[in-house]
Parts: C-alpha cells; sequence; structure tokens
C-alpha cells in the first residue's frame, strides 16, 4: 500500500520542527537577554556629557593670526585654549565675550601664560589680519585673532561643533549680521575638549577658579 | 509806535521761556538714566549704547526712534541666546509701562549705532536723541567707556 510510509515519516517531520522550534526559542532567549544586559549596562554607564563632547570636538584648524602669520591647532598645544566664535561687527555679545575672557585672563595673573585665548572670526570676508589686530589689541594683550578662506573658517567651525549663519538685515552693515554660538570653550593642552563656559551663566572668576585648578592638577 | 522796549521784550521772552521749559519738564514722563557707550576700535565697526528708561507718568510710551548726529543710523537691538545661539535682531518701538523702566545691558538689548561719522573713543561723549510716542523727544549726552566696558564705570 501506497500510504504506508507516511506515519513512519511523520514523527521525524516533528523532531525536525520541534528542534527548529527550540533552536529559534534559545536564540531570542539569548538575544533578549543580551540586549537586557547591554541596556542594563549602559543605563549604569551612560556617557557622559563630556565624554560626548570630548569625542566631538578637538581643537583642528589651519588658520591665519592676526599678525599675518599661518597657525594650525599644533600651535597652540602645551597651553590651556579658550576659544571663542564671533565677529567685530558684532557691537554688543562679542566685546561682552572678549571682556570676560580678558578678566579670565588677568585673575590668572602669572597663570594666564598657561593659557592661549583664541578669537575665531564667523565673518572672515570683513574679519582680516590688519582689522583682527586693532580689534583684539583693544581687548587684552595676550588675545589672538584668527581668520581664514570662508572653507578654513567653516571646517574650523566644524572641528568645534560652532554654529554660525548670516542673517540679512536691511539697516546692518553690508545688509547682514551674524548669529553664532555663544560658547567660550576650554581645551587641554592636547587640544581635547574640557568645558564650555557662556557669558550668560559664568563668570570670569569662575573660568579662571577652574583653569587654575586644571593647571594645578598637571604640574602634581 | 515804540510798544516794546528792548528790556520789556527780553523779560517778556524770558518768562515764556522758562514757562514753556516747566511745561516741558512737567510733559517729561520719562527720564533717561545712566547712558553710556562703548568705545569702537574702528570707524567701520558699529557702536553700542546702553540706559534705562524711567516711565515716571501715568500713561504707557514707546520708543520710536534713536538718533545721534555721529552715527548714521541707531538700530534698537535685542541680543538672544537659543540653544546656545547668540544673534541680534531689531525690536520695534519697545514698551516702557507706567511707574516701570527698561534697561538696555550689555548681553541683552542696545542700541547699535551704524555708519559713524568717526570712532568713538573712551573719554569722550556724544548727544543723542530719543524720541517718544507721547513724552516727545529727549536729547541726553552719552559718556564713552573702554571699548569691553560692561557698565556706567
Amino acid at each position: 500500500m501506497s500510504p504506508l510510509p507516511q506515519p513512519a515519516r511523520r514523527p521525524h517531520r516533528l523532531t525536525t520542527i520541534r528542534r527548529i522550534a527550540w533552536i529559534a526559542v534559545g536564540v531570542m532567549a539569548v538575544v533578549f537577554a543580551g540586549l537586557f544586559g547591554w541596556r542594563t549596562y549602559q543605563d549604569a554607564h551612560p556617557p557622559t556629557a563630556k565624554q560626548v563632547a570630548k569625542a566631538a570636538i578637538n581643537s583642528e584648524f589651519e588658520l591665519v593670526d592676526h599678525r599675518g602669520i599661518p597657525v594650525t591647532g599644533q600651535t597652540y598645544r602645551g597651553k590651556w585654549q579658550l576659544v571663542f566664535f564671533g565677529y567685530t561687527f558684532c557691537p554688543d555679545i562679542c566685546p561682552t565675550t572678549l571682556n570676560t575672557i580678558s578678566e579670565t585672563l588677568d585673575a590668572l595673573g602669572k597663570d594666564a601664560e598657561g593659557v592661549a585665548p583664541l578669537f575665531i572670526t564667523v565673518d572672515p570676508e570683513r574679519d582680516t589680519p590688519a582689522v583682527l589686530a586693532e580689534f583684539v589689541a583693544a581687548f587684552h594683550p595676550q588675545l589672538v585673532g584668527l581668520t581664514g578662506t570662508p572653507a578654513q573658517i567653516k571646517a574650523a567651525a566644524q572641528a568645534f561643533k560652532v554654529y554660525y549663519g548670516k542673517a540679512a538685515q536691511s539697516d546692518a552693515p553690508d545688509g547682514y549680521l551674524m548669529g553664532h554660538s555663544g560658547y567660550i570653550y576650554l581645551m587641554t593642552p592636547e587640544g581635547e575638549f574640557e568645558n564650555i563656559y557662556t557669558d550668560q551663566r559664568d563668570t570670569a572668576a569662575k573660568i579662571a577658579d577652574a583653569i587654575r585648578k586644571l593647571l594645578k592638577s598637571r604640574t602634581d | 509806535m515804540k510798544i516794546l522796549s528792548p528790556q520789556t521784550l527780553f523779560g517778556s521772552l524770558l518768562l515764556a521761556l522758562l514757562t514753556v521749559n516747566a511745561w516741558a519738564e512737567e510733559l517729561n514722563t520719562i527720564s533717561v538714566e545712566q547712558p553710556w557707550a562703548r568705545a569702537t576700535i574702528l570707524k567701520s565697526r558699529p557702536a553700542a549704547a546702553y540706559l534705562t528708561l524711567r516711565n515716571t507718568g501715568a500713561e504707557a510710551d514707546r520708543l520710536l526712534s534713536v538718533t545721534s548726529p555721529v552715527a548714521g543710523s541707531v538700530v534698537i537691538h535685542a541680543t538672544t541666546m537659543t540653544e546656545g545661539v547668540v544673534k541680534m535682531s531689531p525690536e520695534h518701538s519697545p514698551l516702557v509701562e507706567p511707574g516701570k523702566s527698561i534697561a538696555f545691558r550689555p548681553g541683552e538689548r542696545h542700541l547699535m549705532m551704524t555708519d559713524l561719522k568717526d570712532a568713538l573713543r573712551k573719554g569722550e561723549s556724544f548727544p543723542l536723541t530719543l524720541r517718544f510716542e507721547k513724552a516727545g523727544s529727549i536729547e541726553i549726552t552719552v559718556p564713552i567707556y573702554s571699548p569691553g566696558a560692561q557698565g556706567p564705570e
């Protein structure tokens, strides 16, 4: 009779299906356990804002300083860097922030030798080295003004994750104003991210205090 | 035909002037306090001036415009920081409520002065005229402090 082989095969097929089902269950258990474990680990060790910033931000650029000398991020290695992006047609917030940086340097006294204060323009078409030379000198003898080609400025802004953009305004000089990130970056002597400050939140005394502690931690 | 002697004429004029002055004083419901400006580094770069407007009258008033012979244009600006980005934008006719004052301060509201006839030098001063909807025009003298000054020194 022809249907005879059927019952013989049936238990075999069942075991195959069972085996596959059990393997699937096993795989799913491992996957879920893994996911659960990973999430538990992540919950216990979420990356700090500083770790995220350290991975994303670094002091890398190729620019020209206010004396017309080409510089890179390497030029300022070995010093803690205070970096601020702005422009000289900015009469309110930029002088305010540069004043905070100048006061920080004054508060540091002799320790200011270990700091490189960098003002990077976001308006390279108008902020030439000659313009920057007059501008930075009005704030602090140590302050460095940096400019470059629009492409170089864009690359520098990307290295610091700085936003900047033109905003058309009819009664502004040349018909535009710039919007830009208002952070003061504190970078390590290796050019890595250490902290950010803003004028709205932080005083020169606070920034100077933080730098002094960092300088001390390196010499101890 | 001599109706008025020079003395009488002078006296009347003086009296009239004093009366007008007294009226003006009474009408001046806005006081402009502690004006100051930052010195500019270059003539081509805009200046910023700061002050406080106090409304001592019973009605709200608006600052319509500001002019100065030392600048081609004076714009009422507000600096804002949103998600870490700072920018300036014009503020049209800010309101001064009765009994209240509004302050122009670094990093906030300021007068942006462009097209300067000359750079603003520390230690000097310049005239500034503020025109209000109700209080009319008020002329003040603005002292110039250092380029990074944070307030009246």
